[in-house]
């Protein structure tokens, strides 16, 4: 009986066409594609060459490694370029990230000094003189937008988002 | 009778014996009593063999200051008996006398013939060394010292030739230790009726020498008139013959050029005084090549180099201060921080209220052209090969400086492969002016260029405009690009490293023709863009960029490098694995937008572009990173 409703059922619906099923909607289908794709170059010196522990570190060559960092800092305006040739850190930022922060923007200041007392000894000037010279030089190459540190005409400083360049 | 003769003759020994012993104070009473004003000292009086009257010391003192005025270290007259039969001397020898002329000394002797002595004609004077010094006439006499001889033959005789010939001859301005004339050798020709009846000389011929133009001369030019000295003007020259003297341009500064230059010339029939003014409004010219002017503060860097430079003037001229032309060929001027200082440095050597400064009449320059100076070292060409004219220029102030005048710029190609540009110049005349509106220590210009490439971006019918200054040269720049127009400003320092930054900004740019150069066949969007982009670069090595873009126009994003993908999918793979990846990577091949927008940033070789699109059918969002190493560290790397 269970066998015979079942061919009869089976037979029923082999005498009839196949149902119609729209796919197609009102509205086009929207997609959202968010993607990120990370491109290596193998070919960078600086990736083949690991310095090296025993050579005293190149402060030039520090300031270089990190200055995507930097950059990164200074397009979220958490840093600025102060009077006295070094970086300042303008927003508080805690945890991790804030470690991090703190961390390179030492390491780069460090660097930065370490340049700037070498002038002194070969240029013969004093330290105060070259720190303002690189912070002129630092204000005038930064970006549209980056935080810079400058004197007001009576001579107090105050931060601002660079203009107009 | 006989005692009688013999009582004369032992009368007459008794008198020459008396002169004899008392020769030399019978001189001096004479010499004495002929200058009343003058005292007289004799070493010694003798008569010498044969016939001769030896003179040793003889010194002429001004009586009230005691001053030597002539000092004979010795001296000799030769004479006959017929000789003195016939009241005349024979020969008058001096031996070195020095002669110290003043208006002291023109005072001792008598005027005119007031003396009412007799007169005893000469036949020779000779001497074979003088020393001579004039001096002590004030004014505008120069104190003057030369050495001299001289054969004077039948004295008497006015028509009879004098010649002196007087070496080492030296002329001072009071108050100058050094001499602004000296001359080698100079041959004077006169006659005794020339000289004393009709104030002539018969000829002056210099050879040698040199002549400093300066202050000294200056100041006697410009002095009041002498006084005790004859004027110069009743004087005449039959003939001044000048060869071989060189003039020199006196200026004390350590900078300064020497330039010099030799006179050689002949006068005819002019006075002293028309003799120097002929000479001084004669036109002279100086050629001088390969002249290099440094940084004052650092002597291996160049600030301006001229291949050859004419000047033409005037004595007279010179010491009025003023060039009559000055002709600059070939001149280069490296600009850069070395020359503003040049500038500065010049400015506070220039002389302030002491009098008129120097003056050009017609300054021309060709063939020059400009070096900018990067970091003080290196020197990269600018098109600009110019020329100027200026005239009546003076260079008293350079803050009151002006000059109006055409830079000429040639058709021609440039290229700068450090920084992977190309240039096309557009032939036209640029407008100079000196100092320009604003800033009086600066120079502007605008340069038409037919095209501009950066390495494989084109921008045709641009312009570029540059001023310069001691801290560097900033600069705008405008022209058509990919359909639309972009401009962009640069500054570059004058700093150690050459740093620079840029900026560069674009509106309606066609995106297709863009996108074409970016990445041909690859990538391709549609549609018009604007975009800013910033950048800090050292030389050649660009090492920071950041910028935005925006489409706001609709457009159509194809991405062309998925068609190799599409085509080569792995036959292996299922039919639902292929389908469904053909039909993910055609989404992403292509998509129509409405709003475009992104970001980018890299700094040597990393950083992050942006891109987010947004369309009827959904969005796009795409951030690429560029990772210089495989390196996790760092914020920017983190994944969304």
């Amino acid at each position: 009986m269970r066998i015979l409703s079942t061919a009869t059922a089976l037979a029923a619906l082999a005498g009839c066409s196949a149902p119609n099923v729209n796919l197609s909607t009102a509205e086009p289908i929207k997609v959202d594609i968010a993607m990120r794709l990370d491109v290596y170059d193998h070919n960078k010196e600086s990736a083949k060459k690991p310095p090296s522990a025993d050579k005293p570190p190149d402060p030039e060559a520090g300031r270089r490694n990190r200055m995507a960092d930097i950059q990164n800092f200074k397009n979220s305006r958490l840093v600025g370029e102060g009077r006295d040739g070094q970086l300042s850190i303008r927003v508080d930022t805690p945890g991790d990230p804030g470690d991090y922060l703190r961390k390179t923007v030492a390491a780069e200041n460090e660097d930065r000094m370490a340049l700037m007392t070498a002038r002194t000894v070969k240029e013969k000037r004093n330290l105060a003189d070259i720190q303002a010279e690189q912070a002129a030089l630092w204000r005038q190459r930064s970006f549209e937008g980056e935080l810079i540190e400058i004197s007001n005409p009576d001579g107090t400083f105050v931060w601002i988002a660079k203009s107009g360049r | 009778m006989k005692r009688l003769a013999v009582l004369v003759a032992v009368l007459l020994v008794a008198v020459l014996g008396y002169l004899n012993q008392n020769l030399t104070a019978i001189v001096r009473w004479t010499v004495q009593r002929g200058m009343p004003k003058v005292r007289v000292e004799i070493g010694e009086v003798k008569i010498g063999v044969p016939r001769r009257l030896v003179v040793r010391e003889f010194v002429l003192r001004d009586r009230k200051t005691g001053a030597e005025l002539l000092r004979l270290d010795g001296g000799s007259i030769v004479f006959s008996f017929d000789d003195l039969r016939r009241r005349q001397l024979g020969e008058i020898r001096l031996v070195n006398p020095r002669l110290q002329v003043s208006p002291a000394l023109l005072d001792t002797f008598p005027s005119g013939n007031s003396s009412g002595a007799p007169s005893w004609p000469v036949r020779r004077i000779v001497c074979d060394y003088a020393e001579v010094s004039m001096g002590g006439f004030g004014g505008s006499s120069p104190d003057i010292s030369f050495k001299c001889s001289f054969d004077w033959r039948s004295p008497g005789d006015p028509s009879a030739p004098l010649d002196f010939t007087l070496w080492d001859l030296r002329a001072s301005a009071p108050g100058f230790s050094s001499p602004f004339l000296s001359l080698d050798i100079v041959r004077v020709q006169a006659t005794p009726a020339g000289i004393f009846q009709h104030g002539v000389i018969t000829s002056v011929d210099v050879d040698g020498g040199s002549l400093l133009l300066g202050a000294a001369l200056q100041q006697l030019l410009s002095g009041p008139p002498a006084s005790g000295n004859p004027p110069a003007t009743a004087w005449k020259l039959g003939r001044l013959d000048i060869q071989g003297v060189r003039a020199r341009l006196e200026d004390t500064r350590e900078t300064a050029t020497d330039i010099s230059f030799l006179l050689n010339t002949t006068l005819h029939d002019v006075s002293l005084a028309g003799a120097a003014s002929a000479l001084g409004g004669e036109s002279q010219s100086v050629e001088i090549e390969d002249l290099e002017i440094l940084s004052p503060y650092d002597p291996f860097v160049k600030v301006l180099t001229m291949r050859r430079v004419s000047l033409r003037f005037t004595l007279g001229g010179l010491l009025r201060k003023e060039l009559a032309e000055v002709a600059i060929n070939n001149p280069a001027i490296y600009v850069g921080q070395d020359l503003f200082w040049y500038m500065e440095d010049a400015q506070k050597r220039l002389p302030g209220g002491t009098g008129p400064g120097w003056k050009i009449g017609v300054l021309k320059v060709e063939s020059g052209h400009l070096l900018v100076g990067s970091g003080g070292r290196a020197k990269y060409g600018v098109p600009l090969n110019f020329h100027a004219t200026a005239s009546d220029i003076s260079l008293d102030n350079l803050a009151t400086l002006k000059i109006q005048t055409a830079f000429q710029i040639p058709r021609q190609d440039y290229a700068f492969p450090d920084y992977h540009l190309a240039i096309s110049t557009r032939e036209g005349d640029l407008q100079f002016a000196y100092p320009p509106e604003k800033n009086v220590n600066n120079l502007v210009g605008k340069v038409f260029l037919d095209a501009i490439r950066w390495r494989q971006y084109q921008s045709s019918d641009a312009w570029l405009s540059a001023t310069f200054d001691k801290t560097g040269i900033n600069g705008d720049f405008g022209g058509r690009m990919y359909g639309g127009y972009m401009k962009g400003g640069f500054s570059f320092l004058f700093e150690e490293g050459a740093p620079w930054i840029g900026w560069l900004s674009g509106e309606q740019i066609n995106l297709k023709s863009f996108t074409d150069v970016i990445a041909p066949k690859n990538f391709r969007m549609s549609g018009p863009l604007d975009f800013k982009l910033q950048m800090d670069a050292f030389g050649s090595g660009i090492e920071r960029i950041r910028g935005a873009f925006h489409a706001a126009k609709p457009g159509r994003m194809e991405i062309g490098k998925l068609d190799d993908l599409l085509a080569n999918l792995p036959a292996s793979w299922s039919n639902l694995k292929r389908s469904s990846s053909r039909l993910a990577l055609e989404t992403l091949r292509n998509f129509d937008y409405d709003k475009a927008d992104g970001e980018l940033w890299f700094v040597l070789g990393q950083g992050v572009l942006g891109l987010k699109l947004q369309g009827p059918l959904g969005s796009r969002k795409f951030d690429i990173v560029l990772h210089a190493d495989e390196s996790g560290r760092g914020r920017w790397k983190d994944k969304p």
